[in-house]
């Protein structure tokens, strides 16, 4: 039952949320749980913290949602990576390398 | 820059739709939470129990949501606008004092500039008043 999980690091959640968005249109539950899943169970978005960051990207133009019917024919919200959104993606994908890279290079040196 | 316009008045005007709609979001999750936890072999108790737990406040959840629809600080601002005019409303003597004191002081300042700019600070309405005679 103790798994280890990791909280995620300050500024990781709006890339982690444009990440699986690129995948297809999600509603907020599906999009923690894919996180969850694709990084092995070892990542777990606060549930608290994902609504807020969904609204945010929203206003920012780089989400888009919907009403739609979910898989067990409910009504959910669906947000959807939009134009802006995936360049968003590239350029935050494109800092995180740099960023993990550098941090990995420092850790390597000492 | 436009969308992010549209969100917000949305956001300001449409309150309780959008409210309603928040609400409508976060129960679908909760929903979807606790059918997670039933299926992994929980009681319904224990479910509902667990989520509440991951999930953390509903209002403070809520309110952070609000938070970053980029509304808030209108919001309050109205909120305490209008908790003024209720303590003012509440108290018309005060009120009524206030209000004069403001009006008079206002009022005479005024009332003075305006004297002392056409005596003092206006220049005589003459084509060159240095070579006027007393």
């Amino acid at each position: 039952m103790v798994a280890p999980h990791i909280d995620l690091p300050q500024g990781t959640l709006d890339l982690l949320i444009l990440r699986t968005l690129a995948l297809g249109r999600q509603h907020g539950w599906a999009i923690s749980e894919r996180v969850q899943q694709m990084s092995s169970d070892v990542l777990r978005i606060q549930q608290g913290s994902l609504y807020p960051a969904l609204h945010r990207l929203e206003r920012r133009g780089w989400i888009k949602a919907h009403w739609g019917t979910s898989e067990n024919n409910r009504r959910a919200k669906f947000y959807e990576l939009s134009k802006s959104g995936r360049q968003q993606l590239d350029v935050e994908t494109d800092a995180w390398a740099k960023l993990t890279a550098a941090v990995a290079q420092i850790l390597g040196t000492v | 820059m436009l969308s992010d316009l549209i969100f917000r008045l949305r956001s300001l005007f449409r309150r309780s739709s959008v409210e309603n709609e928040l609400d409508d979001e976060l129960r679908f999750h909760l929903e979807q939470q606790v059918e997670k936890h039933i299926r992994s072999g929980l009681t319904r108790n224990d479910a509902l129990r667990q989520t509440r737990l991951e999930f953390g406040g509903l209002g403070h959840v809520k309110e952070d949501c609000r938070e970053s629809r980029g509304i808030t600080f209108l919001e309050t601002t109205a909120r305490d606008i209008r908790y003024a005019l209720r303590q003012l409303s509440r108290t018309p003597a005060f009120t009524v004092t206030v209000l004069l004191t403001l009006a008079l002081g206002i009022g005479a300042n005024a009332a003075i500039f305006t004297l002392v700019n056409a005596v003092l600070l206006e220049k005589l309405p003459v084509a060159d008043p240095a070579s006027l005679v007393r």
